[in-house]
């Protein structure tokens, strides 16, 4: 495989023009170019694990607290579904349940997926992360579905003593969860799996 | 080599003009690709991972004017209310400026920030940045000018969340008709097709072109 890592060469991402391995920066767009992202294992690792620690929080407090005329419920991510579901609106709930768990745990699991194929080589499986990275660039910002929502009903549902919603902790701790995932998208570089692939016999 | 994907559409914007060939490598996964002639006809796709390396966008003053129509819409958007929601008598309505404000003041600061950058600021900005951008380069040619532009827009391609903020408004909907009477108002027509037109713009805009139609004229 002809690589530009062989051929010594940089690629810049910005504007996809390619440079020698000297150069620092691009003289058609002026970013600052790498041969691969700065620290990108290092940073995605982190970004990895803290959005895994703060999935904790982010489904266990509630998301919203729903007051009315007096009486108190708080309302988790998984108690909004649930109520969705008995309503018998269905197909809401899906997209509720796809943005708020299923995508999150899908991005972190590929990101996983992605770090552990830098270690351990295989062609055959790089081609596959890639195929997966896509897909996660493309639905990660989705996640964030919830936290719109749940802004908007508490800027609407403010009728004092009748109902009033406010937010609750699981919302900072999910719009956290989001971000460090996009953060780890970014900062995630796919070329490394397939680094020093001829290294390995068989592949 | 570069594997050529068939497209039969012809681009109207490399009409006339003579090709040219480009190195390049793949973002995914790191092999040297040369594109054989780029002249708006091509799709170029990488040989090893299969990903789509270079796809001819549409002509820049169509991006232009997707960008202008959704920049136009927004100001209606920004200025008619949303929705309006009436509870035992009580109608609260609400514009779209005002659903990302409400947060300051409530003791999260840091969403609010975040949906007000993202949902409204950077999207009305990148738009705002293509118009300028573009207008400029098909003026006066040159890229000296255009380049810090086009880096900042790169710089904030992936915090745009404007699309969400729309289907987000959409599902808001379902969960408050149970609530009290509920009725749309313009403003959430005119946010739609604001984002319908922001959509098409992004996705008729190939900033690689830029390069491609200089390497042409020189």
């Amino acid at each position: 495989m002809n690589s530009d890592i062989k051929a010594n060469k940089t690629l810049c991402l910005h504007c996809n023009h390619l440079h020698n391995e000297s150069e620092e920066q691009c003289h058609f767009c002026g970013a600052q170019i790498s041969q691969r992202k700065p620290f990108s294992i290092t940073l995605t690792w982190g970004y990895t694990i803290i959005s895994i620690l703060f999935m904790i929080p982010a489904n266990l407090l509630p998301i919203m607290k729903i007051t009315s005329m007096g009486k108190i419920k708080y309302s988790t991510i998984y108690s909004g579904i649930v109520d969705f579901a008995n309503e018998g609106s269905y197909g809401i709930a899906a997209i509720i349940f796809t943005a708020s768990i299923f995508v999150p745990i899908f991005k972190i699991s590929v990101l996983l997926y992605m770090l552990i194929l830098t270690k351990i080589k295989s062609k055959k499986h790089a081609i596959i992360g890639v195929k997966l990275y896509k897909i996660i660039h493309l639905i990660g910002k989705w996640s964030m579905l919830d936290i719109f929502v749940v802004g908007i009903m508490i800027s609407l549902v403010q009728y004092d003593f009748f109902i009033s919603i406010s937010a609750g902790g699981a919302l900072f701790a999910f719009s956290l969860v989001v971000l460090l995932t996009i953060l780890a998208t970014q900062s995630m570089d796919p070329r490394l799996m397939f680094d020093h692939l001829e290294d390995k016999e068989d592949y | 080599m570069a594997e050529i994907l068939n497209n039969p559409k012809k681009r109207q914007f490399f009409e006339r003009r003579k090709a040219v060939q480009r190195n390049t490598s793949c973002q995914y996964c790191g092999t040297l690709i040369t594109m054989q002639s780029i002249d708006g006809e091509h799709q170029y796709a990488c040989p090893e991972c299969h990903s789509t390396i270079y796809r001819p966008g549409q002509r820049f003053r169509y991006v232009i004017a997707m960008a202008l129509a959704s920049l136009l819409l927004i100001i209606p958007t920004m200025l008619l209310p949303m929705y309006s929601l009436v509870i035992f008598g009580d109608k609260r309505e609400l514009t779209l400026i005002e659903m990302g404000l409400y947060f300051f003041g409530n003791g999260f600061d840091f969403i609010a920030f975040i949906v007000l950058i993202t949902g409204i600021i950077l999207p009305i900005l990148s738009q705002l940045l293509l118009i300028i951008m573009l207008t400029d380069f098909i003026w006066f040619h040159k890229i000296e000018r255009v380049a810090p532009l086009y880096l900042f827009y790169s710089s904030i391609k992936e915090w745009k969340l404007i699309e969400v903020y729309l289907i987000s408004v959409f599902i808001a909907v379902l969960k408050l008709e149970s609530m009290g009477i509920f009725t749309f108002d313009f403003g959430v027509v005119t946010f739609t097709l604001s984002v319908l037109c922001y959509y098409i713009a992004t996705v008729w805009f190939n900033p690689q072109d830029i390069w491609h139609s200089r390497e042409l004229r020189e």
